[in-house]
C-alpha cells in the first residue's frame, strides 16, 4: 500500500490536518482533496480497499509534527509518500524536499473500526446554502477560543451567538451576535424557525477546507444533526466528489418534542459517486454527564485509492495513542419557540447513533466520572 | 447614565482601533472615563501593577460624528467604568471594513459597553456584529483615585531614539538581564545599561535633543547643572518593553522625563492622542 501526495497538495493535506479533531483516522487518506487525479497515485492492488477497508487511527500531534511549518513545506516539499511499514506496525510518512532531503516520520496508529452516523440525509426542514466565504466573514468576529455556538434560523435571517455553559459568568464574558440576511444565501430555504447549537471549532475545520476547495457550504438542520454536504462543482473531476466528505455535526436535544430520525443501517458501503458521509463528534470535557452519543470516524473513500492491507496485528500497539478520548460536540440546542433560550441538559435524546456502539468507552467514560 | 457614539469615518475607525490596541498591550484591564470631549484610559498606580500608571486620552470629537452622554449627575457629567481593553481590541478588530460603529452603554445581564458594527453584506440589509463587552461602572466616591498625574519634577527631559530601535536594543538586554537602567543628560545623549556578573552591555544614543519646558519650574533648576550630567532610573525591563512593543500608534516624538534614581515619564502626542506611562524605579 502506498499513497503518494504531490507538492501542490502536500500544503493541503497539512492545511486540512491542523484544525481537526484529538484523534485522526486515516480511512484511506483521511481528508485529501483538491487532488487532481494525477497528483494523488496509490499502488497495490485495486479491490483491496473495498475489501480490507483498512483504516487506523493516530494521535493528531504526530501528524501535526509531520506538517508543521506550512509555508516551508509548500516551498521545499516535493513529494509526500505515505506507506504501511513492512512489520505493518508503523505508518511512514516521508517527505522527499528539495537537494535531496528526505525526511522520514515513523508514525505509531492503532486500527480502528470504521463508525458511521446513524441517521437521515433527507428531509431536512432547514437548507440553507451559501459561499464558505460567508461562514468565514462570520466566524472571523468570535473568539478563536469559543467552542460553541448558538444558531438560530428564521425566515428573514440566521443570527450567530457564542454559547455559554450553564456555569459560565454571563457579566465577565463578552458576547457577540452576528446575524445574516437570509439574502445573503444562495439558497434559503425555512421550514420551521429552530434554534440549535453546536462546535464552533468543526465549522472553523471545515471552513477552510472548503475554501481551499472551492466547495459550497450547505447546512441542513431540523434541531437534529446539521448535516453539512458539499456541494462540488460537478464539472470538475470525478475523484472530487468522491473525496470530499460531507460533514455531519450531531447533536443531542433536550427537547422531547424532536421527530425520532429513521434510522438507516450504517454500513460501510460507499457509492462511488456519492460523498460519503462522516461525522465528526467531538466532547468537551465537562458534559461527562451526559450519555456519549457515540462518534464517528472521518473517512473517505475513493475509487482510486486501493490497495490498503489490513494490517496484521489486531491488538493495541505499545506506544499507540490514548484509547478515543472522545469529545462530543453534542450540544443543547435552543428550543424553536424561544429562540436563544438555554435549555437544560437533562434529558438527552441521542439522534445519530454510531453504527457500532462503543460500549466499551461508555464504560470507560464512567469510571472516569 | 447614557452614552451614545457613532462613529463613521474608516480612517477613525483604524485610528481608534490602533489606539485601543496600545493600551491592550499594556494593560489588562483600564478604566475608561467619559466626558463630553474628552475618553480617557487609565491605569492607576496601584501595587498590583508593579507601580506602573498609564494615562491615555483623546478628543472626542476627532474620531465620533454623534456623541452624547449624561453623566452620573449633572455636576458630575462624567462616567467611569472597568473594562477589559483587550475586549475591546477584539471587538474592534474587524471593523475595519464597516459602514459604522456604534458605541453605547448598556445593561443587558450587567452594565456593557455594547458595540454594534455595521459591516458591508451581500444583500441589501447590512450585517451587523454587535459584542457585549461587561465593565464594571465606578461610583463617584471612588474618582479620585483617578486623577491625572502631574508631570513630575524632572531633571532631565529628552526624546526618545526611535521606537523600533530602542525595542529592538531592549529586547535583547531582557535576555541578559531583568533590570535596566536608562539614564540621559541634557545634550541629548541617553544610554542604556544592563549589569549582570557576567556582562555589561551599554547602547549609546546621540543627538537626540531635549525638549524644551517653557516657564517649567523644573527648567530653571537644570540651568545650573551642567548638560553633560547623566540622571539615570532602575527600571523593571519588561515593563519598559511592554511599553516599547505595544506602540501601534507611531508618534513623531516621545518624550521622557527622568527623576533622578525615581521615576520615568513617558509622553507620546500623536495627532489627537496623548498617552503617559510612568515606570517607577526598582528599589
Amino acid at each position: 500500500m502506498r499513497c503518494v501526495v504531490a507538492t501542490s497538495n502536500v500544503k493541503v493535506l497539512g492545511k486540512a490536518l491542523s484544525p481537526l479533531c484529538e484523534f485522526l483516522t486515516l480511512g484511506l487518506g483521511c481528508f485529501l482533496f483538491t487532488p487532481s487525479s494525477s497528483s494523488i497515485m496509490t499502488r497495490g492492488s485495486p479491490g483491496d480497499l473495498e475489501d480490507s477497508g483498512f483504516r487506523c487511527k493516530m494521535g493528531m500531534k504526530s501528524v501535526q509534527t509531520v506538517f508543521k511549518s506550512l509555508s516551508s513545506l509548500d516551498k521545499t516539499v516535493e513529494k509526500c509518500e505515505i506507506d504501511l511499514n513492512p512489520g505493518g506496525n508503523r505508518l511512514v510518512f516521508q517527505l522527499h524536499c528539495k537537494y535531496g532531503i528526505t525526511k522520514t516520520h515513523n508514525l505509531s496508529f492503532q486500527e480502528s473500526e470504521s463508525l458511521q452516523p446513524v441517521f437521515q440525509k433527507d428531509g431536512y426542514g432547514n437548507v440553507l446554502r451559501a459561499q464558505p466565504r460567508l461562514l468565514a466573514d462570520t466566524v472571523v468576529h468570535f473568539p478563536p477560543s469559543l467552542e460553541e455556538v448558538n444558531v438560530t434560523v428564521s425566515r428573514e435571517r440566521v443570527q450567530f451567538r457564542n454559547h455559554l455553559e450553564d456555569e459560565q459568568d454571563a457579566s465577565r464574558m463578552m458576547l457577540t451576535e452576528m446575524s445574516l440576511d437570509a439574502d445573503e444565501f444562495e439558497s434559503f430555504r425555512v421550514r420551521e424557525e429552530t434554534g440549535i447549537t453546536f462546535c464552533l471549532k468543526e465549522l472553523r475545520v471545515r471552513d477552510p477546507a472548503a475554501q481551499s476547495s472551492d466547495i459550497k457550504l450547505q447546512l441542513q438542520c431540523n434541531s437534529s444533526p446539521v448535516y453539512c454536504p458539499p456541494q462540488a462543482d460537478t464539472s470538475h473531476d470525478d475523484f472530487l466528489s468522491d473525496d470530499m466528505d460531507s460533514y455531519m455535526i450531531a447533536m443531542e436535544t433536550s427537547c422531547g418534542r424532536a421527530e425520532a430520525q429513521p434510522c438507516s443501517t450504517g454500513s460501510d458501503q460507499r457509492r462511488e459517486r456519492e460523498p460519503v458521509t462522516a461525522a465528526c463528534s467531538t466532547r468537551s470535557d465537562h458534559r461527562r454527564e451526559r450519555e456519549p452519543p457515540v462518534s464517528a470516524a472521518c473517512s473517505t473513500g475513493s475509487r482510486q485509492q486501493r490497495g490498503w492491507r489490513r494490517g496484521e496485528e489486531e491488538e493495541e500497539l505499545p506506544g499507540t495513542p490514548p484509547q478515543k478520548r472522545f469529545r462530543s460536540l453534542f450540544l443543547v440546542p435552543s428550543s424553536p419557540l424561544l429562540p436563544g433560550s438555554q435549555s437544560g441538559a437533562s434529558n438527552q435524546e441521542v439522534l445519530a447513533e454510531a453504527s457500532d456502539s462503543d460500549r466499551r468507552n461508555r464504560k470507560r467514560k464512567q469510571q472516569r466520572n | 447614565m447614557r452614552f451614545r457614539a457613532k462613529m463613521i469615518d474608516i480612517g477613525c475607525f483604524n485610528h481608534f482601533t490602533r489606539v485601543v490596541n496600545t493600551i491592550s498591550k499594556l494593560t489588562k484591564t483600564c478604566t475608561l472615563r467619559l466626558t463630553t470631549d474628552k475618553l480617557y484610559f487609565i491605569l492607576s498606580d496601584k501595587v498590583a501593577n508593579g507601580g506602573v500608571s498609564m494615562w491615555c486620552e483623546l478628543s472626542q470629537g476627532n474620531f465620533f460624528d454623534e456623541f452624547q452622554l449624561e453623566g452620573v449627575s449633572t455636576e458630575h457629567n462624567e462616567i467611569y467604568m472597568d473594562l477589559a481593553a483587550e475586549n475591546l481590541s477584539r471587538a474592534l478588530k474587524t471593523a475595519h471594513n464597516a459602514k459604522s460603529l456604534k458605541i453605547k452603554l448598556t445593561n443587558k445581564h450587567c452594565p456593557c459597553i455594547t458595540v454594534a458594527v455595521e459591516l458591508p453584506s451581500l444583500s441589501r440589509v447590512s450585517r451587523v456584529v454587535t459584542h457585549d463587552i461587561p465593565v464594571g461602572v465606578i461610583p463617584r466616591k471612588l474618582w479620585n483615585d483617578f486623577k491625572e498625574p502631574s508631570v513630575p519634577d524632572f531633571d532631565v527631559s529628552i526624546y526618545l531614539p526611535p521606537l523600533k530601535t530602542m525595542k529592538n536594543v531592549v529586547e535583547r538586554m531582557k535576555n541578559l538581564s531583568n533590570f535596566l537602567v536608562l539614564e540621559a543628560n541634557l545634550n541629548g545623549e541617553m544610554n542604556l545599561k544592563i549589569e549582570t556578573d557576567l556582562v555589561s552591555v551599554t547602547t549609546h544614543f546621540k543627538d537626540l535633543g531635549n525638549p524644551s519646558w517653557g516657564d517649567n519650574g523644573s527648567q530653571d533648576s537644570t540651568q545650573d547643572r551642567d548638560p553633560e550630567t547623566m540622571m539615570d532610573v532602575k527600571v523593571d525591563i519588561r515593563k519598559l518593553l511592554q511599553f516599547l512593543a505595544g506602540q501601534q500608534v507611531n508618534p513623531s516624538k516621545v518624550i521622557c522625563n527622568i527623576v533622578n534614581k525615581r521615576i520615568v515619564h513617558f509622553i507620546l502626542l500623536h495627532e489627537d492622542v496623548s498617552l503617559q506611562y510612568f515606570i517607577p524605579a526598582h528599589e
